[in-house]
């Protein structure tokens, strides 16, 4: 403790450190609001300005990117309906539906807070408990693994607006999207109708960003409304103290369910937001107002998808396991300055460690302060511009974002394809978000069911080992339980009549 | 008697169950024909490990089977209930009816033209001309003026340009 409390007061004081962090706050603000800039290409375009600096210098500046740009994924999340990240994919569903009602203010607002109240949850989970999530997620195997990501989907199309069966339908076109492209264990393809750019598969971001983005504003354009706006005005920007209180809750379960399944290398902020979401549609008496634009539809996914970053953390500094892209590229930068993050690191320098708890610390407080009194207001008047002019950048950002991703004009082919088949499934009734998890999801569920099945021998090893037991039973309960309901609910009438 | 608002929104509901039903269908048909049409090592037995196969098999099938799942549900309605699935004015003119489908449609053919003549003029000059035409499209359908919205638009594609070529040095080409 006395290690942090100084690793803190060493920053606050030290202006250089101070203004490495807000630099990198500002940026990853910048970055992480442009649809197609993920966290990891921020963190990547900043990492070669990190190789003549000290390494709690570099560690100021990278989590100060890291923890703005995954806030900052909520800003087009709400504004513009695209999630840059797969943590935002949740927050279209109020975020956006809050935007139109002429709440976009509140909708940032709620996001901003909630993230940073997951930020500090996550954080202090990291600071007191890392050593004790980091054995319980260890003991994840391939078969709570895949029950995992299974868990994770079952809850996205319970979840989704709309019904349950086209939110399965679309879930499986989703993850038949994830196994296109070369097997990695026997670089077989599949479904590349012999071209060489399938080989490789989909990448996320340019298909959601055409399910989304491009699929959102090809809706808007069939009319044009009143006033020339796409959104009504913005309306005021603080939420009542009030409401944020009745949210305390939701923000609070959101945070502990990001930072545990943060914790889980691999699982990521996608499962977590799918969680959380679908956890406050279930305690809520008023489920049906999910997807209609309320606030606990921001705030808890919001807080789950903050405090992944500590859990992110967790496997990363006591385990030296990357959890995902972000904390590979994290690892990178300790691994250049000659730190192998690991047990050794905690035993053998303790005030380094600190030092990173305080820059995650400072990180997450600059982000408030800069969102809060500037990201804010400026992000909202986004949404002030003529609609001919917001839906033509929205257009245009779609089309930069698709191709900045991995510099292909493959994936601008992807934006637009998805985002003529997204508008087609709006006016199918079917969701989307169930179709962009499975994408997400599909390679991490296959690879582990074939782990699995190749260890174990059979499929009975998912219903003798108790958390993947849960996690399947809980599953089939929520996709069959609407089914047999209704099912049941159709019989006694029949019969009463 | 013609049918209340509340029966057109179920109707709908039916078509859209039967259209969604009948493309699940027809896509897992048409991806299991390609599947297993597959030469090669894909079908090989790889021993314990499960295969390339398995996976895309079980999806096929869930596919398949939601597919059915909603033909059934649509069809059921419309056998109990005795009536089409929804009256050809609301399919065409009610709201989300298919005559609003032709400015997005526009869009998406200018999307697939800036595809095309991308090799040919580059990315900048290409982005432009996409930008303006969205923008008068957007300019027209509000009753605007057409020369200020292409210029706006050509603005707007100008500032994201350097702002990812410049700013986030991406090879925009």
């Amino acid at each position: 403790m006395s290690y942090l409390a100084d690793a803190l007061i060493g920053a606050v004081t030290d202006p250089a450190m101070l203004g490495l962090c807000l630099f990198g706050v500002v940026v990853g603000l910048v970055f992480g609001a442009l649809p197609g800039v993920s966290s990891t290409m921020s963190l990547a375009v900043m990492l070669p300005l990190t190789f003549g600096m000290s390494t709690p210098a570099a560690m100021m500046l990278m989590l100060g990117v890291f923890f703005a740009s995954v806030y900052a994924g909520s800003v087009s999340a709400i504004l513009l309906n695209i999630p840059g990240t797969p943590g935002a994919m949740v927050t279209v569903l109020d975020g956006n539906a809050m935007a139109r009602k002429g709440r976009a203010g509140e909708a940032m607002a709620y996001a901003l807070i909630a993230s940073l109240f997951g930020g500090v949850v996550g954080w202090l989970l990291l600071v007191g408990i890392a050593p004790v999530i980091a054995a319980y997620a260890l003991r994840f195997g391939s078969p709570e693994y895949a029950a995992v990501v299974f868990f994770g989907l079952a809850l996205v199309s319970y979840a989704s607006s709309g019904d349950t069966l086209r939110g399965l339908a679309a879930g499986t076109i989703g993850l038949l999207l994830g196994v296109v492209g070369r097997d990695v264990v026997t670089d077989v393809p599949r479904f590349t109708f012999g071209t060489a750019d399938l080989q490789g598969g989909f990448d996320i971001i340019p298909l959601a960003i055409g399910l989304f983005g491009v699929a959102e504003a090809l809706s808007a354009m069939e009319r044009a409304p009143r006033g020339g706006r796409v959104q009504a005005p913005t309306g005021r920007l603080m939420p009542k103290a009030r409401t944020l209180i009745a949210e305390l809750p939701a923000a609070l379960r959101g945070s502990f369910i990001g930072t545990f399944i943060g914790a889980i290398p691999a699982a990521g902020s996608a499962v977590a937001v799918a969680v959380a979401y679908a956890l406050e549609k279930r305690l809520s008496r008023t489920p049906e107002r999910f997807g209609t634009g309320i606030p606990r539809g921001v705030v808890a996914p919001e807080a789950a998808n903050n405090a992944c970053v500590g859990g992110a953390l967790i496997p990363m500094m006591t385990l030296g396991i990357p959890g995902d892209s972000i904390t590979a590229v994290l690892i990178g930068v300790l691994l250049l300055h000659g730190l192998r993050p690991g047990p050794g690191l905690f035993e053998n320098q303790p005030e380094f460690i600190a030092t990173i708890y305080a820059a995650l610390f400072i990180a997450i407080v600059l982000t408030g302060l800069v969102a809060g009194f500037i990201g804010l207001r400026v992000f909202n008047k986004v949404l002030l511009l003529p609609r001919r002019l917001l839906l033509t950048g929205v257009l245009m950002l779609c089309l930069l974002g698709a191709f900045s991703v991995r510099n292909s004009a493959f994936d601008i082919w992807v934006a637009v394809g998805s985002g003529a088949v997204g508008y087609g499934l709006i006016r199918l009734g079917v969701p989307i978000l169930p179709l962009a998890f499975g994408v997400v999801l599909g390679p991490i569920l296959e690879e582990n069911l074939r782990r699995t099945l190749m260890i174990h021998g059979d499929w009975s090893v998912f219903l003798t080992r108790p958390i993947s037991f849960t996690l399947v039973m809980i599953s089939l309960l929520v996709l069959g339980g609407p089914l047999i309901v209704r099912a049941l609910t159709t019989l006694a009438a029949r019969r009463r009549t | 008697m013609s049918p209340t608002p509340a029966d057109e929104t179920q109707r709908r509901e039916v078509l859209r169950d039967l259209a969604t039903g009948a493309l699940s269908l027809v896509l897992a048909g048409g991806l299991a024909a390609v599947h297993f049409g597959q030469a090669g090592r894909l079908h090989d037995d790889y021993g314990r490990e499960p295969g390339p196969a398995l996976m895309p098999e079980i999806l096929l099938a869930a596919l398949g089977v939601a597919g059915a799942g909603m033909l059934l549900r649509g069809a059921f309605f419309c056998w109990r209930e005795r009536v089409s699935p929804v009256s050809w004015p609301v399919f065409w003119t009610g709201a989300g009816g298919l005559r609003a489908l032709g400015t997005p449609l526009a869009v998406v053919a200018l999307l697939v033209g800036f595809l095309i003549a991308r090799g040919a003029v580059g990315f900048g000059l290409a982005a432009a001309c996409l930008s303006a035409a969205v923008a008068m499209i957007l300019a027209r359908q509000e009753g605007r003026g057409l020369p200020r919205a292409a210029l706006e638009g050509i603005a707007i594609a100008v500032v994201l340009y350097a702002l990812f070529r410049l700013v986030l040095s991406v090879p925009l080409t």
